[in-house]
């Protein structure tokens, strides 16, 4: 017999030992596969007109990811090999003792390898053609997108990649192998299941001690973070994630040390059963992987908070283009001259396209600045950001004029009783100023003449289309106020109007010819040049849905890796722990313990190691998210929990799925079946 | 005295027709309660079999096993565990303790699993230990302890629940021969004190001289019979326990 043959009988014979290593490397190339094959497809081309920036963007966007996600499904892979190698050290030592030679069973290892490579490329490449086309559909459907070119793709580059990354990684493996072979004992292997287990025992004070200061420390970064996140500067951010991490760690460690106990003191549970029997395997599992356990931790609230804010946003902006973003089909900002002057000039007549508009003139005058708006916090402000221009002068606007926008736009309109202001600026960063000096009753003083805010805070609404916030704003006062005798004049005029035309493919012509009659250039970087600044329904819808289906992929991508890799790591090391406990097993059957009983305490084992670290990254995520949405609160981005749905059902399928797996597999290899 | 353990003609083939090994042919014999039975035999006699089948662990081909009347041919799948937990006592030669629990927990685990409440075992646990001088070690691991205190360990988990049967086999296996005294002293107490009966399997002649009854089995037959006298002191039993395993061993040098 030949060692290819050797390698493909001891396949054959043991794909159950194969289960979670062959899922875990079907999993990571068909992932590998769907991303990298996403520049083909369909659903992308549709997106936007400018389909190639974006698209090439993700693509580069992906290939970086790629490979963090190539280098963390490598380190799997040793790892997942390295536990089978484990359970077949008496095989090997039989083989050797037979007489075989290292080298040879090295060569029975390669073929192995090579065999499992093979087979889980190619059904991993298989899957992932199917679920590349699946998940171009969800894309579509997610956002709405036109698949009415779809047709089946198919990535050569991607699979390329995926077999050259794969191949790398094989080797990576076969040459790990081969050094883990050559390093055995024979004795060693002869023995490796007659090996008493050593308990260490840690000092119960020490892991109180530490214990108590890591929830405290955790504890603090959490609060800290979660609910004054609007505090937060950014090195007392990193600081705070430092803390995390690392009481995170010291967490599992300490707790090793008298979780045991604790448990112990609720004696009628614990001597109920196999209960002492489960608290000591359980207990054995957090002492000797209290390190892989926080590792898994962290993974997890990565994930989950990628997820679930990454899903918050799509769900953000949908919303947002939905309801009001874009009551308008243009919105054009000019300053000096007057749009539709220049219109005219550029024989494009307003009433030739426009079928309903309006232009609005802009005030700048030095009485009012931003400065002024931020009141007592100037200084505060001025520290926050040193670079805006506190000094020059803010934008201001009759009432009677904003309000033929608020009517337009079907908002609420601004209603101003003596000498009053009100705040528009839906840029959260600078508007945290000014609220707090209107919450205080800032006046702005105009010719001696005190103003007070009408509104309590500014009032978040744009006046320029955009897929997220970030316009800059401006002070609404009464229509007397603004006049040449106070220093105000017209510095900007905004134009907003509605196309004759209905259909977004006559739509988009118009914006072409909008653009080309406004003079409007755009330099290399994509900025505009000149003074004309226009935006459209169409780029609106067009940016937020690439900008989304952007974060959306990445944090799909990312979010799934880790999630597998974190099952795959808890699956491989509660196998590699119940290969150990098989003999425990064997024992509690002589003494009478029945199966059935037996198959609860390993299930009761295996949920409490998966639910662990799960629960400590899902308090974790909970705060994350909380500074996330205070973060993003700047960009008026407010839910966080849109995404909680969809990260339930990825737990679900992933996680789920390899808790599963474990179980089955570990029933078969205590031979509970 | 009831009759503890009944063998019935139990009778158990290897092989298929034609090439049929008898691993037990024909033995029949009775434990009374608080016996304490040794059976002797060279490897290969049939001894483990005959243990196996006593403990519901094999099955006979034919004949049958009685344990407190009842007949284990009839018992099946969670009800053969259910018996098994509580009607009978395992001590192995190679302890087969759970490393990861103390001597305590070892002891007490036989107890939670008949659903014993807390003080209960508490109290029975440590009464044992008593009994078998093991108090000292009841916090340790097995890893922290010598073969005879595991083995005594395994003891106490074997009569803590008072089974109706404790089968030991070789119980001193795999002990010097200190610890294979006071083991073997253990278990006497154990038989005399508190009455449990006791099934032993061993090889040993020293082991087996602390018995009441012994059964020598060669080739699947039970090949004769010693009972101990009540007068009789250990070491004159040891002798004639000497004198027929020699002749076991004679009848086997014929052979060569």
């Amino acid at each position: 017999m030949n060692s290819f043959s050797i390698a493909l009988k001891n396949i054959k014979k043991s794909r159950k030992d194969y289960a979670v290593y062959f899922l875990t490397l079907i999993l990571g190339v068909a992932i590998f596969y769907m991303f990298n094959s996403i520049g083909g497809q369909e659903a992308m081309k549709s997106i936007s007109r400018s389909t190639n920036d974006t698209i090439s963007l993700l693509v580069t966007l992906i290939e970086v990811v790629s490979v963090a996600v190539a280098i963390v499904l490598g380190l799997l892979m040793v790892y997942a090999n390295n536990f089978l190698i484990k359970r077949r050290k008496n095989e090997f030592g039989l083989y050797m003792l037979l007489g075989m030679g290292k080298k040879k069973v090295s060569k029975i290892l390669v073929g192995e390898t090579c065999i499992v490579g093979v087979i889980s490329l190619g059904i991993g490449i298989f899957l992932g053609i199917f679920g590349s086309q699946f998940l171009s559909i969800i894309i579509g459907k997610m956002f709405e997108l036109d698949l009415s070119g779809y047709r089946f793709t198919f990535s050569m580059s991607a699979l390329i990649k995926t077999v050259i990354n794969f191949a790398v990684m094989f080797l990576a493996v076969l040459i790990f192998n081969t050094a883990t072979v050559s390093k055995y004992k024979l004795i060693d292997l002869l023995n490796a299941d007659k090996k008493l287990e050593k308990i260490k025992i840690k000092n119960r004070v020490v892991s109180i001690v530490i214990f108590v200061l890591s929830v405290a420390a955790l504890g603090y970064a959490c609060v800290r973070v979660g609910f004054y996140g609007s505090k937060v500067t950014k090195d007392e951010f990193i600081a705070c994630g430092f803390i995390g991490m690392i009481s995170t760690f010291t967490f599992f460690w300490s707790l090793a040390g008298f979780i045991f106990d604790v448990i112990r003191k609720f004696k009628k549970n614990y001597s109920r059963g196999l209960n002492a029997f489960i608290t000591r395997q359980f207990c054995k599992n957090v002492n000797s992987s209290s390190l892989s356990m926080a590792l898994i931790c962290l993974l997890l609230f990565v994930a989950l908070v990628a997820f679930s804010t990454g899903f918050s946003f799509r769900n953000y902006i949908n919303e947002r283009l939905g309801k009001g973003a874009t009551p308008v089909d243009v919105t054009v900002k000019s300053q000096d001259e007057k749009v539709t002057d220049i219109l005219d000039r550029n024989g494009y007549k307003v009433d030739e396209w426009a079928e309903d508009y309006f232009e609005i003139p802009i005030y700048y005058g030095d009485q009012v600045t931003m400065g002024t708006l931020a009141g007592n916090y100037l200084d505060e402000a001025k520290q926050m950001f040193r670079l805006a221009k506190w000094g020059s002068p803010e934008g201001v606007m009759k009432v009677s004029d904003y309000n033929i926008l608020e009517r337009k736009f079907g908002r609420e309109e601004v209603k101003l009783e003596g000498n009053q202001y009100v705040i528009i600026s839906d840029f959260e960063l600078l508007n945290q100023f000014s609220n707090k000096a209107m919450a205080d009753n800032n006046f702005v003083t105009i010719s001696g003449i005190d103003y007070y805010p009408a509104e309590s805070a500014a009032r978040e609404e744009f006046m320029m289309l955009s897929g997220i916030g970030a316009n800059l704003g401006v002070v609404i006062f009464p229509d007397e106020v603004i006049c040449e005798e106070n220093g105000f004049t017209a510095g900007a005029y905004l134009l907003a109007a509605d196309y004759k035309v209905k259909d977004r493919a006559d739509r988009l012509e118009v914006d072409d010819i909008l653009e080309d009659k406004l003079g409007i250039e755009i330099d290399e970087d994509g900025d505009v040049v000149g003074s004309v600044y226009m935006t459209t329904k169409n780029a609106v819808v067009d940016t937020s849905t690439g900008t989304t289906v952007m974060v959306v992929f990445i944090v799909l991508y990312i979010g799934i890796v880790f999630i597998m890799a974190c099952a795959a790591i808890l699956a491989l090391r509660i196998l590699s722990d119940s290969i150990d406990s098989v003999k425990k097993y064997e024992i509690l059957s002589r003494i009478g313990v029945t199966k059935h009983m037996q198959r609860r305490a390993l299930f009761v084992q295996v949920l409490l190691n998966f639910l662990l670290p799960l629960l400590l990254a899902t308090l974790h995520t909970y705060f994350g998210a909380l500074y996330l949405k205070e973060l993003f609160r700047a960009l008026g981005f407010i839910k966080v929990s849109g995404g909680l749905l969809f990260t339930v059902i990825i737990m679900v399928v992933v996680y789920g799925g390899y808790f599963i797996t474990t179980y089955v597999n570990c029933k078969h290899v205590i031979n509970l079946d | 005295m009831g009759k503890v353990l009944e063998v019935i003609n139990a009778e158990k083939y290897y092989g298929e027709k034609g090439n049929i090994t008898k691993a037990l042919n024909d033995v029949s014999f009775t434990v009374n309660e608080g016996e304490f039975l040794g059976i002797m035999g060279a490897s290969g006699s049939g001894k483990t079999t005959l243990l196996n089948c006593i403990s519901t662990i094999d099955n006979l081909s034919a004949g049958k096993v009685l344990i407190n009347g009842e007949d284990l041919s009839t018992l099946k799948g969670n009800k053969l565990d259910a018996f098994r937990r509580d009607y009978l006592g395992f001590i192995f030669q190679d302890f087969n303790l759970l490393d990861n629990m103390t001597a305590f927990e070892n002891i007490a685990l036989a107890l939670s699993i008949q659903n014993v409440k807390v003080d209960e075992i508490e109290k029975r646990v440590k009464e044992i230990a008593v009994t078998l001088d093991i108090e000292q070690v009841l916090e340790k691991f097995p890893s922290q302890m010598s073969g005879g205190q595991k083995q005594r360990v395994a003891a106490a988990r074997a009569v803590v629940t008072k089974p109706s049967l404790v089968l030991a086999d070789e119980p001193t296996g795999a002990l010097d021969s200190k610890s294979s005294k006071a083991l073997m002293e253990s278990l006497k107490k154990l038989n005399e004190e508190l009455n449990s009966t006791i099934l032993m399997v061993t090889h040993d002649a020293f082991s087996a001289s602390y018995a009441s009854r012994i059964i020598f089995i060669k080739d699947g037959k039970i090949f004769s019979e010693l009972v101990k006298d009540e007068n009789e002191s250990r070491k004159d039993f040891f002798e004639k326990i000497i004198e027929v395993t020699s002749v076991l061993g004679g009848d086997m040098n014929e052979l060569i």
